[in-house]
């Protein structure tokens, strides 16, 4: 069954999960770029994440069908299975940099004591759990996780209001655009979220002003990364760029912290608990890939595979989260932003069948 | 196998399939005819024997058939029979049987008359305000129950029969036009499937209508009490009644329903509201806290407020356990208390709780065995627990669990299990209802009745959410 998902359930999975992985590494990323323009930076990111949406959303008004059954239409059986390969690929190494970068962060801001090899383990076997349901499941997950993306947010944000000092980004554009456009490209590897909804293409039921509510939801989600993004550096300024894990800091210089202790940890938890889902996401993705190329029936091997592919390459990677990141901003731009904008953008062009109009606008 | 005409080789074919000294044979007169009436001496109404059947009979003069015989007796519940099996069936259920010679059908007449406990107030759902009344273990009674509610013709009741030896009765309950065709059928089918030996209890039957054999969440609703029952089927819900059970299953079951209690539509929207909340921080409360203390105090030091740290520092102090130990077996004692004080007799359990629950608790912590927090996050967990009494059982393994990881693992280890959990709900359906309905899937109409509580007049009659027949029915896809 093709229409797995509401409308609704697509905007909240955005609201929900694309946010929560850009809460971590990356405003230091941009911030030892372009300093206080790095909210600009940040911005150009999600622009190009808009321009690819709008066009899968066109795409996704003018067909009934899926990404995958268009791709068959358009180039046939052989080049899709070849393009969702690449697909596979692209979703493998996306997902490489959030989990390691996630590891490090839960390694060493969340555990007090050394932790063991296999304290992110269960992350694993959950994500592999996850890699076996429908599409369906992520949908029923998004109805309930936005309300923990969007309080855990305000709340931290709500916090950190009286520690930052917003004239910290005048004057605005005092860094190059060579260097802002570069700061942008080094972000890029944590967007590219239009590919996700390219995936639900002909997955969700769609009436008048969707297309509108589903671009809302897509940009709200990457408001919230735009505002952190900002508070981040009114908060840390000059030092931004240093503070590699700075959810944990963001909201610590709080009067109420003071005087109550470190209760914003919940909302803390609360995003790590969601973090689960959007870290699973492009592994989720990769598993649906390869089961559109090899058949549904060995969806368990290839949940288990992927999720243990990349759990194993995570571990081998363990020490080597700073060159991972260098891979990801340096030359990894383009591959992510082919993957992650070019090719959502050319989507529109695929061969389409004429949808069929739908009567009832309810 | 069909009955003889002679009575003869019927009371005798009768006395060696029912040898029991509790069946009574009572030779009769009827006209010109010899009889028999044969019952279960301590299941029927021996007077209305008497009165409807014994006394007509010596009443009839003549040559008398088939039809002056069915005629002349009195009693209302009466059916005519050529098979000998129906026959025994009838009287092991406890209705008396009448043979008459040269006849070649038997009759048999409802005149069961059982001791009875009387209707009184559910212990697991007892009110302030509302009806009292809780269903008893007789099946006619919970039915006219029913029947006093619902005064309508679209009210179905279906008798099915489970067990080969206990032969227990088994009843179908829904509306017509409310009720999803497929969904009676699918239950009616689920039922005629079973194949035990005796069905002694609803608890019995409730394993078959899971869909899930091994889940750890219910997967059947159950209520003791009419109201409740009534307001279940006209959502569209089939209710199975069970002969000997005052618990009446119903399907499909929703977790929203355990957290809505008969009390809340009984009082205003707002004090629902906060009931309901309060149950469900409860529940987080109770599942959660346990696990979460034991992975703060091994991994994460830094999650607890200094104050509190310190008053921790100081109550571990000397403590031979580890947390995870101390926690765990804490945990089981409460574990065990519980248990004792249920099965024990009501007087000798409130001595076990005060045993087990002020001497041992106080004497552990004095003695340095366990900590004064732990004791307290136990006995905190264990009370909030049974704010939801019905999900208990599912609630208490999960808080185990959960604290095994914790424990061993530390708190981003938990919140995965969470996540593991979350998505083990969601994805759970049970005839075609996700469980975790009305908020995964979001089901706007019905979060009225969620736990943030409309006010009646605003509250969808029909769950959305609940695949249903008649108009207004929705396709899977919406969910």
């Amino acid at each position: 069954m093709n229409r797995q998902l509401k409308t609704r359930q697509v905007c909240l999975f955005a609201v929900a999960f694309l946010p929560v992985t850009k809460f971590f590494l990356l405003p230091s990323v941009l911030a030892s770029e372009c300093g206080r323009d790095m909210w600009i930076a940040c911005l150009l990111d999600v622009l190009a994440d808009a321009a690819a949406v709008i066009s899968v959303l066109i795409l996704n008004s003018l067909t009934d069908k899926t990404f995958f059954e268009l791709l068959e239409i358009t180039f046939g059986k052989t080049i899709k299975n070849l393009l969702l390969f690449l697909y596979f690929i692209y979703f493998f190494v996306s997902a490489l940099l959030p989990i390691s970068e996630q590891r490090n962060y839960v390694d060493h801001t969340l555990y007090e004591t050394p932790p063991s090899f296999i304290t992110f383990l269960p992350f694993f076997i959950i994500s592999a759990y996850l890699g076996l349901k429908q599409l369906r499941v992520l949908g029923r997950a998004a109805d309930v996780m936005w309300i923990f993306t969007c309080t855990s947010t305000v709340f931290l944000f709500f916090l950190s209001l009286q520690s930052a000092d917003f004239f910290a980004i005048f004057p605005i554009g005092r860094q190059s655009a060579g260097k802002i456009v570069s700061a942008g490209m080094k972000g890029y590897g944590w967007f590219g979220d239009a590919v996700y909804l390219l995936f639900m293409v002909g997955r969700f039921d769609r009436k008048k002003n969707d297309g509108k509510k589903l671009f809302l939801s897509f940009i709200l989600a990457e408001f919230f990364v735009l505002l952190f993004v900002f508070m981040f550096y009114c908060i840390f300024t000059s030092i931004s760029w240093r503070q590699i894990f700075a959810l944990t800091e963001f909201s610590k210089y709080a009067t109420v912290i003071n005087n109550v202790g470190r209760f914003d940890y919940i909302a803390i938890l609360f995003i790590l608990f969601v973090g689960v889902f959007s870290l699973s996401l492009p592994l989720y993705f990769a598993v649906t890939v390869l089961c559109e190329i090899f058949g549904e029936n060995k969806r368990w091997i290839f949940s288990l595979a992927v999720n243990g592919g990349v759990m194993i390459l995570s571990y081998l990677l363990d020490e080597s989260l700073a060159s991972l990141k260098q891979i990801v901003t340096g030359y990894g731009f383009w591959f992510f932003f082919v993957f992650g904008n070019i090719l959502p953008i050319l989507s529109v062009f695929l061969k389409k069948e004429k949808r069929k109009i739908e009567k009832s606008f309810n | 196998m069909k009955l003889f005409t002679d009575l003869t080789k019927n009371v005798e074919f009768l006395k060696k399939e029912l040898p029991s000294s509790d069946v009574n044979f009572r030779s009769i007169k009827a006209g010109d005819k010899d009889g028999c009436i044969i019952f279960v001496k301590d299941m029927t109404d021996v007077k209305g024997v008497g009165n409807l059947i014994i006394t007509p009979l010596h009443e009839l003069k003549g040559e008398v058939s088939d039809k002056t015989v069915s005629d002349a007796l009195y009693s209302p519940e009466k059916k005519q029979t050529n098979d000998m099996n129906a026959l025994i069936s009838e009287i092991v259920n406890g209705n008396t049987a009448l043979i008459i010679d040269g006849f070649s059908t038997a009759f048999s007449f409802g005149l069961k008359n059982f001791e009875k406990r009387p209707i009184s107030e559910p212990p697991t759902s007892a009110v302030i305000k509302g009806p009292r009344e809780g269903f008893v273990e007789s099946l006619p009674v919970n039915i006219s129950l029913m029947r006093r509610r619902l005064k309508t013709s679209d009210l179905i009741f279906e008798n099915l029969e489970v067990g080969k030896f206990s032969k227990t009765q088994v009843s179908l309950c829904y509306i017509k036009n409310l009720a999803d065709k497929t969904l009676v059928e699918s239950v009616k089918r689920k039922i005629q499937n079973i194949n035990i030996e005796a069905a002694l209890d609803s608890s019995y039957i409730s394993k078959y209508l899971g869909e899930h054999k091994a889940s750890l969440f219910k997967q059947v609703g159950n209520t003791e009490k009419p109201d409740i029952l009534t307001a279940k089927i006209l959502e569209g819900r089939v209710a199975v009644f069970v002969d000997g059970s005052p618990i009446v299953l119903t399907v499909p079951y929703r977790l929203m329903e355990d957290f809505q209690s008969p009390s809340d539509y009984y009082s205003s929207a707002y004090s629902a509201t906060f009931s309901r909340l309060l149950r469900l921080i409860s529940v987080m409360i109770s599942i959660l806290v346990p696990a979460f203390y034991v992975a703060a105090e091994l991994f994460h030091l830094q999650l607890i407020p200094l104050s509190f740290l310190i008053t921790i520092v100081n109550g571990i102090k000397g403590i031979p356990l580890s947390p995870s130990y101390e926690m765990f077996f804490t945990l089981l004692i409460f574990e065990i208390l519980n248990e004792t004080s249920v099965r024990m007799p009501k007087y000798v359990g409130m001595v076990v709780s005060i045993v087990g629950g002020l001497v041992l608790g106080e004497t552990a912590v004095n003695a340095g065995i366990i900590s004064a927090p732990t004791l307290m996050i136990v006995a905190l967990s264990g009370i909030c627990l049974y704010t939801v009494p019905e999900l208990e059982q599912s609630f208490s393994n999960l808080r185990l669990i959960f604290l095994i990881i914790g424990g061993s693992l530390g708190g981003y280890a938990l919140l995965a299990a969470c996540a593991g959990t979350f998505i083990y709900l969601v994805s759970f359906e049970n005839y075609s209802t996700p469980l975790m309905a009305p908020y995964a899937p979001l089901v706007k109409e019905d979060l009225k009745d969620g736990f943030i509580k409309n006010d009646l007049v605003d509250v969808h009659v029909k769950p959305l959410s609940l695949k249903r027949g008649g108009k207004g029915k929705i396709d899977k896809g919406e969910l």
